[in-house]
This record gives structure tokens, sequence and C-alpha cells, in this order.
């Protein structure tokens, strides 16, 4: 759905243009988000510019009301995790700044800023323009600030790629494994599930979006079998590269983050309470578990699989949800 | 006055912890905030109402439970910075400690000798909760806190924050939303809808929830969004 079909009256479909220097050097995230959680300031000021387009009023209001037109710019702070929502008005409908101070102690996670141009009074309800007052005619992109490093997202330490295993443009290994469901790179900054697409019907199957039938069913549970089996192989290869940090000096003081950069140590971090639900300190006994290998058993063998287990939608759902599907279709008693 | 350090847990407890932490088998770490309270008028308070809880009540019809203790909890911990409320770890600790009779109390109508044996995965949220909308409004501790910090002003004091939560619809109508963390929305839909029937606070939240996807609440003041709920 565009822009234009989405609202039910005329908008400004391009984004407005809206430049955001912090006062003080914020670090960039490659998506674009201020970085505040990696500086000590205590307060962040924002200069925004917002430069209107001459042509704007034209375009979301009627005729009679272009030599004044009842509209006023904002910026919009929004961030749920502070349970913050506020405006600032700028003035005039040219090119504007105004300036937003953040302070530290308000804000937790992340923060949506954006501009908008609303409609200040009531319209005529004939007119195809909008009609109510705070009416957003206009917005630009959305700019993020973030105070507190982002949870680890499910699936943002694995990329998914679909290849015909057997087809000549896939790599030798994959080409191997011709037959093979799916395989796993993890020497690559993010690991990447490789998908076959040489398996008959698996893309049909598994990219299906119905959520009643057999195909839905035999879907979640092929997806529960996957999440499994990848789960235990990221854990699995970020608990032994864990343990060949043993020897460093600072190994028990450590975060498991500084232990393990990358993907590795948020995944454990993620899982750690998980893992150790009965632990005092969870990361310590991780951290004493994967050095051993009775440690090593009872983690991958009972600790990893009753934790996959508990994950909602997984293996239990899914299994369910089969076997009701395969009853209602009669090739399953009850 | 008892005052204690208010403590937070190092990390989220997670459900499947729940059990262990109230059975007092596990025990995870701890760590201080820079804040102190005293809870002995929130205290006061809960023996006043367990009084009032009838048998065999639902929690909707303990909601009374939530009107009367909210403003204790918040001056109790008035203090605290907006950062520091939105941190789960906090309200979890509390919930699992200092308030965990409350907790059940009002979620349950009473405490069993075994509170870990009675834990639903209603009750589990409860307990803990996660930043969300949701999480926090489901968190016995976190949802009374956020409620007065944006009902409660100088003209009325708590006045609105007991209206929001005497009445677990029109609390969940406002809060499980966005525009309930927009005070003024807030303050609005509460005015207008306290006294209403479930499902007319359920339709009048989903009409402005509606107005709200191409109106940007923020530029708009409380009598304005009280004029959008009654259209």
């Amino acid at each position: 759905m565009t822009t234009m079909e989405f609202y039910p009256y005329k908008v400004y479909p391009p984004k407005l243009p809206m430049l955001v220097t912090p006062s003080v050097e914020l670090p960039v995230s490659s998506d674009g988000a201020l970085l505040a959680y990696r500086t000590d300031f205590e307060e962040v000021t924002l200069e925004i510019q917002v430069d209107i387009p001459p042509d704007l009023p034209e375009r979301v209001v009627s005729l009679s009301e272009r030599r004044r037109p009842p509209l006023a710019t904002y910026v919009v702070l929004e961030s749920i995790e502070s349970r913050v929502r506020r405006a600032q008005k700028l003035d005039g409908l040219a090119t504007s700044k105004v300036q937003i101070v953040m302070n530290r102690r308000e804000f937790r996670g992340e923060t949506a800023i954006r501009a908008v141009v609303v409609r200040t009074s009531d319209g005529r309800p004939s007119d195809p323009y909008a009609k109510h007052p705070g009416s957003v005619v206009a917005a630009s992109e959305i700019q993020r600030v973030l105070f507190d490093e982002p949870p680890f997202p499910p699936g943002a330490y694995l990329e998914i790629k679909w290849v015909d295993f057997g087809g000549l443009d896939a790599p030798r290994w994959l080409q191997e494994r011709a037959n093979d469901l799916l395989a796993l790179d993890l020497d690559q900054a993010l690991p990447v599930l490789f998908l076959n697409s040489g398996v008959q019907h698996a893309p049909a199957i598994l990219n299906s979006r119905g959520t009643r039938g057999l195909i839905a069913a035999a879907r979640d549970s092929l997806y529960a079998g996957i999440y499994q089996y990848t789960m235990y192989a990221l854990i699995d290869s970020a608990m032994h590269e864990l343990a060949s940090r043993q020897e460093e000096e600072d190994y028990d003081a450590s975060e498991l983050g500084d232990l393990l950069p990358g993907w590795r140590g948020q995944l454990l971090d993620r899982w750690v309470g998980q893992l150790f639900p009965d632990a005092s300190d969870p990361v310590q006994a991780l951290k004493r578990a994967v050095v051993t290998t009775p440690g090593v058993s009872e983690l991958l063998g009972k600790r990893l699989s009753r934790a996959l287990q508990k994950r909602p939608s997984t293996i239990g759902k899914a299994f369910t949800s089969l076997v009701r599907e395969l009853q209602a279709e009669g090739r399953l008693q009850s | 006055m008892t005052t204690s350090s208010l403590m937070r847990y190092a990390r989220p407890l997670v459900p499947a912890q729940l059990a262990d932490v109230l059975a007092g088998r596990s025990d995870p770490e701890v760590e201080a905030t820079r804040y102190t309270f005293s809870l002995d008028d929130f205290k006061n308070e809960l023996a006043s109402a367990r009084a009032s809880i009838p048998p065999h009540s639902t929690p909707r019809q303990r909601a009374f439970m939530d009107a009367r203790l909210a403003p204790h909890l918040h001056s109790a911990l008035k203090q605290l910075v907006r950062r520091d409320a939105a941190d789960m770890r906090i309200w979890h600790w509390l919930c699992t400690s200092p308030l965990k009779e409350f907790v059940l109390l009002r979620w349950r109508g009473d405490e069993p000798p075994q509170p870990y044996a009675a834990l639903t995965p209603g009750l589990v949220a409860h307990f803990l909760g996660s930043a969300t909308l949701n999480g926090v409004s489901r968190n016995a501790a976190a949802r009374l806190w956020w409620c007065a910090e944006a009902m409660q002003d100088a003209d009325s004091g708590y006045a609105l924050t007991r209206q929001a939560l005497a009445n677990q619809d029109l609390f969940v109508a406002v809060f499980e939303r966005k525009f309930g963390i927009y005070p003024p929305a807030a303050r609005a839909a509460v005015s207008e809808l306290a006294g209403k029937t479930g499902k007319e606070i359920q339709a009048a939240a989903r009409r402005l929830n509606h107005f709200l996807t191409t109106q940007a609440a923020e530029v708009l003041d409380q009598a304005a969004i009280s004029s959008l709920l009654r259209t």
C-alpha cells in the first residue's frame, strides 16, 4: 500500500527533507541510527532542520485556503520503551529549525523522531483534503536515537538464503550435500542458513502463507525442526568459542560480550538465563560448564534441549498442530 | 519509617526462572539502584484493602486494590526518573520480593503457601513482563506507577489514576494502546469513558486508535482528543 492509498485524503507523497545535527559527536549505525548509548553524554541536543517544499500547500489544502494554509510543522518524538510521546512546533512553513534536548534520565531504548506537517483547523467535509486538526499531510523519514544497545532480535544473528545445492552455481561444499534440506555456514560475520531450493516442494511449503491445513502444519513442523537444529548449532558453536577463551586472564571477570564479540556473545547473553534458570549467576555457571566435558554434555544434552523446547511455536506446538491436521485428514487415528 | 534500598535484578527474569525464585530455590544476582524507598504506607493500605477482598472474587472485582494502592506506590517511588522507571528489572525485583504478597492478593485473591506451585501463564505476566505496552500494563506494580505518573496532576491529584485503575476494561483499553503513553490522550480517554460499559469503552478506544492512524496525537491537546472521543 502506498502512502497515497493509506490516507483517506490528499497528502504530499515525497518524504519531507529533515536534517538532524547532534550538538555532540554521536556514533551512527549502518542504518543511520544515532547511538547515544556509546557515549557518556548526560544530555544530547539535536538541531533539526525541516525544509518544507514550496509546492506542498497546493497539494494538501483546498484552493480557497492556499493563501494562508492551515498547516503547521512539528517534530514528533516517540519511544514506547521510555513511554514518551511529544511534539515540538517549528516556525512557519518554509525552512525552519528546532532544538530537541534529550536527557538520558528520560529515555530508554529507542526513540523515533520525525517531522510532520499537520492540518491545524477543521476543513470542509466535501473537500478531498484532510479535514481534521492534527491530520498528517506530509512526513519525513524516521530518525532513530538509541539510548541503550538494542536487544538482539530473533533472526538478527542469521542470514537466510535459498540456494539449489545441486546447481552449478552453488558453492562446492553445498554441491556435496545436494540432497540435504539445509546447511549452515558459521564462518561469516553473520552466520548464513542455506535452504535447498532443489528439494522438491521445499520452497512451496516453507514459503506458504496459509494458517490452516496440512501444508501449514507441515511448514510449521518443518520450521520447528529447522529452528531447533539451527539454534542448537549456533549455541554449540558459541559455547565452543567461549571454552576456547578459558585461558584468557580475565575469563572469570569478563562479560560475555567482551569475551565473545559479535553474534556468539550476543546469542549466549540472550540464552544464558534460560540455560541456567536455577543459577544465581547464570553467566558464571555457563563459563564453568563449557570448560569441562561433563559440563558440556549436560549443557547440550539436557539444558539446551529443554530450553529450546520451552520456546513458543517450536516443536511441541508445531507437532500438536501437525497431529491435529493429520487427524482431520483421516490419516491418523484420534 | 522503614526505608530500604531499591534493587533490581542484574538481568530481567524470564518466566522459566520465576517458580524457582518464588520458591527460594534460585537467587538471581541483584544490584542496588541509587534510590531508597519506604513501602510503609503502601503496606498499611494493602492490609486495609486485603480485608475488603470479597471471597471467591475475580481479578476484575479486585481492581479496587489497584485504585487504592497506586497513589501509595507512586508516592513511595516518586523520585524514580523515567529511564529507571522504564527498567523492567526494577519491577521484576519489586514484584518477586517486597510486593510479592500484593501481586498474589491482587491477581489470585489469596496467598497460597507455595506460590510457585500456583503459577499460571497469566500470573507469571503479573510478576514479570517486558518493556512493551502489554508487558508494562500486565506487571502488577509497573502498571500502577506508570498510570499514576501519566494521570496525576496538581489540580486533581490522583483522582484520574483511581478512575483509570478501578475499571479493568478502561485501564486495558487505554494503557495497552499507544495513545495511552501520551498523557493528554490517556487523561481524555479516562475522563470521557469512565462510567461506560466495557463494550462502549472498547468501541470508543478502537475508534480513537483509528483516528490516530492519520492524526498525530502529539500535536493534539486533551480537549481535542476528548472531542474525537465524542464523535
